[in-house]
């Protein structure tokens, strides 16, 4: 039995009270953040580089085939490979095929040789940097805090910024965002006959204090009532959207039913691991690469019209070495690509300056050089898709150059 | 399969998994005469802030009759004797059920035998992918050898007499974090764990040399295809274990050192890996020569002659052991994890401890301990979920299996060796309270003898209790269960759900374990 009775989360009442601000602009912002570090030259190869197949011919690459996926060696041979070929410069790996409609739709930009300004080449203190919004460490809350912070009085719902994980992303702290496993954590089954006392002391116990686990308590509380029905009876995926049967295929589906019940999401932040790709990298990205790709293709489809207001964006900490190791795998490196898709967004373009792969071109440790401060990218979504003009809160200190990928 | 009570279902998996029965009984069945639930009512009062600091930091948290016991012999010799936990002899019962776990102590080669069946013809795939007895995706398998560590982890930390030592143990699990659900890991973590569980209390050197030979932590971060740079593609070693050796295992600081620090680190570490074919033993350490950089290397400004083989390695984890950023790094990290702050004056004291007793743990922690900051420290801190389960199941008392708490750890985020990163589960409580329906979840299912294979023994506390005022009956409880007291109106509000029709003494043990005091310790 349910902790209380069940209020219709989908009623005028519950819209008008939560609805975020709608239009062109004041989407949900949906990251997806691919941890370990994506190797933007993997994924999105440079093949128009005069030095990219020297560098990583060596390394192979698969493509799918029937019943599973085939080993292509040499691989970047655009025509032998099944490299999708983007725009004549760059490509899109075999396994990213899933994305190549929604480029061609328009719907996905990407932008190449993005990253953290200098180099931090540790996992811990580039994620940290990223998702603080910052060139260092510095701060302790998170961007995406930081930006719903900047309007605490338009939307009261509860459910503003949620994390699809067990723990709270750097991105989220300092706002109330709640850490779900699934759905199922917007519900405490307690057993009949405990309601309603059980409930008020409960309650009781969460009142007073002004400590991390009552302040969340008392969030937690909060959004029962708000997402109970919807993690009762959850929605099924449309427009004959199939998400890849695993974490991060479950993970969208969820989010993609918090959206459509419009109870006020702004933010959501899903991790998607497995990116340290030290050896063994041909094998190692295949399953990560092929989640991502068909997770977001799907998810695109399973929210349809609704694309027009929602924003996905796809980053990592940093990108891999431009020269393989000894165990056909890449060590940490810097420049890498991020992903935005969504109906708002100037897509069908890989934006970007190309720094080149040259010996003269790349750092003087071997790796793509950063052209494109990934703050550019968040805080051109941040003004012109989320609405908040705060540049200067939610990014302190960044005078940002726009790349206009959006539209 | 027909639904089996509680009772049934614990023989039914006692037979199923070979398990010796006591009269019958499974271990999880029968009740506990020192530390039952009943012992509450004999109430030995609120603990004073040092008392409650001391069972809870020291150990999981005490179970009913922990605090008279502490009392019967005095915070100073508790705490001396949890510095010498080979003085303490370990509970029989924790021994017995650690004996039915029997993969616990097999060899890498013999645990990955026994859930391998290999694919002669496939000739080049990994040998992880030939694993056919663990279906795609599936974390949890019953009696596996990653489970039964799992639930060996939990019942040690429930149960045993050396509370100080199991501490210890998660706290080098954190900083030699190995993801054992990676690959050959599975099978592999095992005989790390002996080896973390051997050198908890030990010296640093050991540690971070036991760590530096393991083979699940060379296979966890590569360093098991770490060569020398080959001529012919120009590849160069593999960097990955380098850096989180410097940056996660003892520098921490990562201006003290440089990108090219890291690669020299690499270079000295090339040739360290697991013995693969049919001459070495498969999962043990070996050093392979032909793989091995023998030029010169310069780290951290020390020259490394060339020709040091397999010395080039030890020279540098005894450079790294004794490197004063490395006890600065340790010594934090045990502040941290004893009193939820890192005051910097005692950090300072500690480090200096770590140097001049040549990284000796014991002799750390006696200094911590020890310390006016740990006697009188003011700051709570706060149970992550691993030690929020374990210190619920103590504090009511409970007998489990453990078999069953290892998916609500999952659920809750923390289970044993199942950290993604290799930084370890998060330690600061901002990681953790995004989320609180999981940890409610389980408090409700335990109050309620609803985890399988786990009981707390309701019927003794209902007698112990019966007669007495609600009022009375909450005070109780809460002193007991709590390491802080409740205000009145707290506890006015317990006391109306001890006056419930239903269930009113699992609500009100469900409330305690769900209040925000019980979060912190």
């Amino acid at each position: 039995m349910p902790l209380q009775p069940a209020r219709p989360v989908s009623s005028n009442r519950d819209r008008l009270l939560f609805r975020p601000r709608v239009g062109p602009s004041g989407d949900v912002l949906v990251v997806i953040f691919l941890r370990g570090g994506m190797d933007g030259l993997y994924t999105v190869p440079p093949f128009g580089d005069p030095n990219f197949a020297a560098l990583r011919n060596s390394m192979g690459s698969v493509e799918p085939a029937r019943g599973g996926l085939r080993k292509v060696v040499p691989s970047y041979d655009a025509v032998a490979s099944g490299l999708i070929d983007l725009d004549g410069y760059f490509g899109l790996h075999p396994l990213f095929a899933p994305l190549e409609s929604l480029f061609r739709q328009k719907q996905l930009a990407i932008v190449q040789a993005a990253g953290l300004s200098v180099p931090i080449l540790s996992h811990f203190e580039a994620t940290d940097a990223i998702e603080q919004g910052l060139v260092g460490p510095g701060a302790h809350d998170g961007w995406i805090a930081r930006h719903l912070n900047v309007d605490v009085q338009s939307n009261v719902s509860p459910l503003r910024a949620i994390a699809m994980d067990l723990t709270l992303p750097m991105a989220l702290r300092g706002t109330t965002a709640h850490a779900v496993d699934s759905l199922a954590d917007f519900r405490l089954e307690t057993p009949g006959g405990w309601d309603p006392q059980f409930f008020h002391s409960l309650r009781a116990l969460y009142q007073g204090g002004s400590d991390l686990v009552s302040t969340s308590g008392r969030a937690t509380l909060a959004t029962y009532t708000t997402v109970q029905r919807l993690a009762k009876s959850p929605s099924k995926p449309e427009n004959g959207a199939e998400y890849p049967v695993d974490q991060f295929g479950s993970r969208l589906t969820q989010v993609a039913q918090i959206i459509k019940a419009e109870i006020g999401l702004e933010a959501a932040v899903i991790g998607l691991g497995d990116w340290d790709s030290h050896v063994g990298q041909v094998d190692m990205l295949a399953g990560p690469m092929q989640s991502l790709a068909e997770g977001m293709q799907n998810l695109v489809r399973d929210l349809g019209d609704r694309m027009r207001r929602v924003t996905v964006l796809v980053m990592s900490e940093f990108g891999r070495r431009a020269a393989p190791n000894e165990g056909g795998g890449t060590d940490h490196g810097r420049g890498t690509a991020m992903f935005v898709v969504g109906g708002g967004i100037r897509g069908g373009k890989v934006y970007g300056q190309w720094p080149g792969l040259g010996a003269d071109q790349l750092d003087d440790q071997g790796n793509l050089r950063v052209t494109t401060d990934y703050r550019a990218v968040l805080a051109e979504i941040v003004e012109k898709r989320l609405n908040n003009g705060a540049i200067d809160r939610v990014f302190p200190g960044f005078v940002p150059r726009y790349l206009n990928l959006t539209a | 399969m027909t639904k089996l009570s509680r009772r049934q279902f614990g023989r039914w998996a006692a037979a199923a998994t070979g398990a010796i029965s006591l009269g019958g009984c499974a271990p999880w069945e029968y009740a506990d005469p020192q530390h039952g639930l009943d012992r509450l009512a004999a109430h030995d009062g609120a603990p004073t802030p040092l008392e409650s600091r001391v069972l809870n930091r020291l150990g999981y948290g005490p179970r009913p009759g922990d605090l008279a016991r502490l009392r019967s012999i005095s915070v100073e010799a508790w705490i001396d004797r949890q510095l010498h936990p080979e003085s303490i002899a370990e509970s029989p019962e924790l021994l017995a059920a650690l004996g039915r776990l029997e993969t616990l102590n097999l060899s890498p080669e013999e645990a990955r035998d026994r859930e391998v069946e290999w694919e002669p013809d496939s000739s080049v795939t990994p040998i992880w992918r030939k694993v056919v007895k663990f279906g795609k995706g599936r974390r949890t398998i019953p009696g596996s050898v990653m489970e039964q560590l799992a639930q060996a982890t939990i019942l040690r930390a429930a149960y045993s007499e050396r509370a100080l030592q199991e501490v210890m143990v998660e706290f080098w699990s954190d900083h030699f974090s190995i993801n054992q659900i990676r690959g050959e890991c599975r099978w592999l973590k095992p005989a790390d764990d002996r080896q973390m569980r051997q050198f908890a209390l030990g010296r640093f050197r050991d540690l971070l040399g036991a760590s530096a030979h393991s083979a699940a932590m060379m296979a966890y971060l590569d360093n098991a295809e770490n060569r020398k740079m080959n001529g012919a593609t120009g590849g160069r070693p593999n960097e990955n274990y380098a850096r989180e050796l410097l940056e996660l295992h003892t520098l921490e600081d990562t201006s003290a050192y440089t990108l090219e620090d890291i690669q020299e680190v690499a270079r000295a570490l090339t040739g360290w890996m697991i013995g693969r074919s049919a001459d070495d033993s498969w999962g043990e350490f070996t050093f392979r020569a032909a793989d091995h950089d023998d030029d010169e290397k310069q780290i951290l400004g020390m020259r490394f002659a060339a020709g040091g083989g397999q010395q080039d390695g030890e020279k540098l984890l005894d450079l790294l052991a004794a490197h004063r950023l490395t006890a600065r790094a340790i010594a934090g990290k045990l502040c941290y994890r004893f009193l939820g702050v890192v005051p910097e004056p005692l950090r300072e004291r500690l480090a200096i401890v770590f140097l001049e007793s040549e990284g000796d743990i014991r002799a750390v922690l006696g200094e911590l301990l020890q310390s006016d900051e740990f006697r009188t420290s003011p700051e709570p801190a706060f149970r992550r979920p691993f030690q929020f389960a374990i210190s619920a199941m103590r504090a009511l008392g409970a007998r489990t299996s453990g078999a069953a708490i290892v998916a609500y750890l999952e659920k809750m985020g923390q289970r044993p060796f199942g950290h993604a990163q290799p930084d370890g589960y998060p330690t600061r409580p901002e990681s953790w309270t995004a989320g609180l329906t999981s940890r409610w979840s389980f408090a409700i299912d335990l109050a309620r003898n609803q985890i399988d294979e786990t009981w707390i023994n309701l019927e003794a506390l209902e007698r112990a209790t019966s007669g007495m005022g609600a009022m009375k009956v909450s005070r109780l409880l809460a002193d007991s269960v709590l390491p802080v007291s409740l205000t009145d109106e707290e506890l006015k509000s317990l006391g109306r759900v001890v006056q419930q029709p239903v269930e009113p003494l699992p609500q009100c043990l469900a409330l305690l374990l769900m209040s925000p005091q019980f979060q912190w310790c």
